[in-house]
């Protein structure tokens, strides 16, 4: 293993993982917005985060995965 | 006896426990299996589980378990002479520590990466697991109170480490915004900016910072005006997010831990110095028994519970195969404890190296220790790295910065646990105002102020340093006794933790007891009652553990 190699994981195990663990939290937030009918409340802005979902698929399937539900709990997003 | 002899034997015992004892622990009692799925694999999600190089992982575990414990306790130790501390920080690895660090990160990956406090939950039930959240309370509330003293006194006794101490803050402020923006090989900036820490370190040596005269127009002591700088600072580290302080600042750490170890090394071989503090001193003036002192005194460097938290929060969900939990827990345990042989050496042998009668004069009486064992080991630290041709001035601004910057860093974390902990509190019993951000940081910062200014001068600081080890040592019972639960309803061999176990309750109980007793004779309420605290929590918890064992509550191991 180079140098520059075990620097970037020592790097992610320190310092990287907690950086994108916040930026997961982030994203878990906008998640939960743009789902938020699934949760049963109203959600004035569907229309547009609706133009979202495509570019989201990968994430929806990673973030319903990682919330402990394994198929697609949403009948219209056939993820898996 | 010269510090190769201890390097020697240090070495021999550690060859033997990582690969004699460990093997022996990693097949016939834990029953490693590399073909079972670690959490790493299992629940891969490129953030928190991530299977890694065992070597990388070793590193980043090692230097993670690394700070000032390991610095201090021994330092004040060898009070009673060399041979005994040694001996304990040594055999207590091998047979112990390790064993301890082993063995949680091993049922730590047995339950998906879980932590030790919600595992005890699982096994012993909910009022297990307050109480764990109890004891570590009590014991960052502790840790920030000693380690508060430690680095307001190296800010006095070596003033020349003030601006490489504060230096760091923006450099790592600004190393995290580098790296995160530049996304280039990382060799540049880590190179660049452990560069600008060594420049402002030779920057502090030519401009050494006393505020003597700002404490006297305020008319409070030096020392007391550090420790309230300190917590200010530390109210507000703690509650900024972890990715733009700590985080960077652990990276830098690590880096360091490793260089100051090397560095020590080094020079003790090269300048190999005769060991001259007495071998065993029985009763040096009004010092506790060693028994069972000795014991608690030197917690990180031996058995510290502290490891717990580290090896089953975060490094269990890296693993990629089971087997390299015995080189990740064990020999990252042995590198810790190394430190303290290092800090042994340099209390024993290397400030010894100029003046013959240094020891003598430094560890003359127990309660003069509590201002001389840290800047001894900044002293004899220094000698033995000047061996290796650089100037004692520099040398000794070195040690003191990264003992400052371990402290700290330490602290910071430890407010912040503290803040979790009154916020998960806060939830279980429903207390609205402990599950604010801010009002949890206050708590945890004017607690631990109040317990290291209760006495004047912030003397409450190293007293407390005993209560302390206690307190980690108990915890680390804790996670031994959910190891042994773990191994109990699995029916493996359990001797090899229940023994340590048993021995560590005896320690530490007795400790706990007589630092009761003799600081209420002597009229000290204050450690009195801390001693007290502790020794109800690990009454409730040995109640508790019985509870848990007796009531049948060991299930059947979960496939």
């Amino acid at each position: 293993m180079k140098l520059s190699e075990i620097l970037k994981e020592f790097y992610r195990l320190k310092f990287g993982q907690e950086l994108k663990r916040s930026a997961r939290d982030l994203d878990e937030v906008f998640m939960f917005f743009l789902f938020l009918d699934y949760f049963g409340i109203p959600n004035p802005y569907r229309l547009f985060l609706l133009e979202a979902v495509p570019f989201l698929l990968e994430d929806f399937h990673k973030w319903h995965r990682k919330m402990g539900i394994s198929r697609s709990p949403l009948e219209w997003i056939r993820c898996c | 006896m010269n510090a190769i002899g201890l390097v020697l034997f240090a070495l021999f015992m550690y060859v033997f426990g990582y690969f004699i004892y460990s093997k022996y622990l990693s097949s016939k009692v834990y029953g490693l299996e590399d073909e079972r799925k670690t959490p790493a694999k299992e629940f891969e999600d490129g953030v928190d589980y991530v299977p890694t190089n065992k070597w990388i992982l070793l590193g980043h575990h090692f230097t993670s378990i690394t700070g000032a414990g390991p610095i201090v306790g021994p330092a004040i130790a060898v009070i009673w002479g060399w041979v005994p501390a040694l001996l304990w920080v040594v055999l207590g690895a091998v047979f112990v520590g390790a064993v301890h660090d082993f063995g949680a990160l091993f049922t730590s990956i047995r339950h998906k990466g879980r932590s030790i406090g919600t595992i005890l939950g699982e096994y012993a039930g909910e009022r297990a697991r307050v109480l764990f959240l109890l004891l570590i309370l009590a014991l960052a509330i502790l840790v920030n109170a000693v380690f508060a003293y430690v680095i307001a006194l190296l800010f006095i006794k070596f003033p020349q480490s003030v601006i490489p101490a504060w230096t760091i803050i923006p450099l790592a402020l600004l190393f995290g915004m580098s790296v995160y923006r530049l996304r280039v090989n990382f060799i540049i900036p880590t190179v660049v900016f452990l560069f600008l820490l060594y420049a402002s370190i030779y920057l502090g040596t030519l401009f050494p910072v006393e505020i003597k005269g700002m404490a006297g127009l305020l008319g409070i002591e030096p020392i007391m005006l550090w420790i309230v700088i300190l917590f200010v600072y530390t109210f507000f580290a703690s509650s900024l997010p972890v990715w733009l302080l700590l985080q960077p600042r652990d990276f830098l750490n690590g880096l360091q831990v490793i260089i100051l170890l090397l560095l020590i090394y080094l020079g003790a071989v090269i300048a190999n110095p005769q060991v001259s503090a007495p071998a065993v001193n029985l009763s040096p003036e009004g010092a506790p028994p060693m028994f069972p002192f000795l014991f608690i005194t030197i917690a990180c460097g031996a058995l510290s519970g502290f490891h717990a938290l580290v090896s089953s929060g975060t490094t269990s969900k890296q693993l990629s195969k089971e087997g390299d939990a015995r080189t990740v827990g064990y020999l990252g345990f042995l590198g810790e404890s190394s430190l303290a042989v290092a800090v042994i050496i340099a209390c024993t042998a290397g400030l010894t190296m100029f003046a013959s009668d240094r020891f003598t004069n430094l560890y003359s009486n127990w309660a003069s220790i509590k201002g001389s064992a840290v800047p001894a080991v900044v002293e004899g630290g220094a000698n033995l790295i000047s061996s290796l041709g650089f100037s004692q001035e520099i040398s000794k601004t070195l040690i003191a910065t990264l003992i400052v910057l371990f402290a700290a860093t330490t602290m910071d974390t430890s407010v912040r646990i503290q803040r979790y902990i009154l916020n998960e509190l806060g939830s279980i019993y429903g207390m609205k105002p402990l599950k604010g951000k801010w009002t949890a940081s206050g708590i945890a910062v004017i607690t631990s102020m109040a317990l290291v200014l209760a006495k004047e001068g912030g003397k409450g600081g190293l007293l407390l340093w005993p209560v302390f080890g206690a307190a980690n040592q108990l915890l680390a019972g804790l996670a031994l006794l959910v190891t042994f639960l773990y191994l109990k309803a699995s029916r493996k061999p359990t001797a090899p933790i229940l023994i340590p176990l048993v021995g560590v309750l005896i320690i530490t109980s007795t400790a706990m007891a007589m630092n009761m007793v003799s600081n209420f004779k002597k009229g000290d309420m204050l450690l009195s009652f801390v001693s007290g605290i502790v020794l109800v929590l690990e009454i409730l918890i040995i109640l508790e553990s019985f509870r848990a064992l007796r009531a049948g509550a060991v299930r059947e191991e979960r496939a």
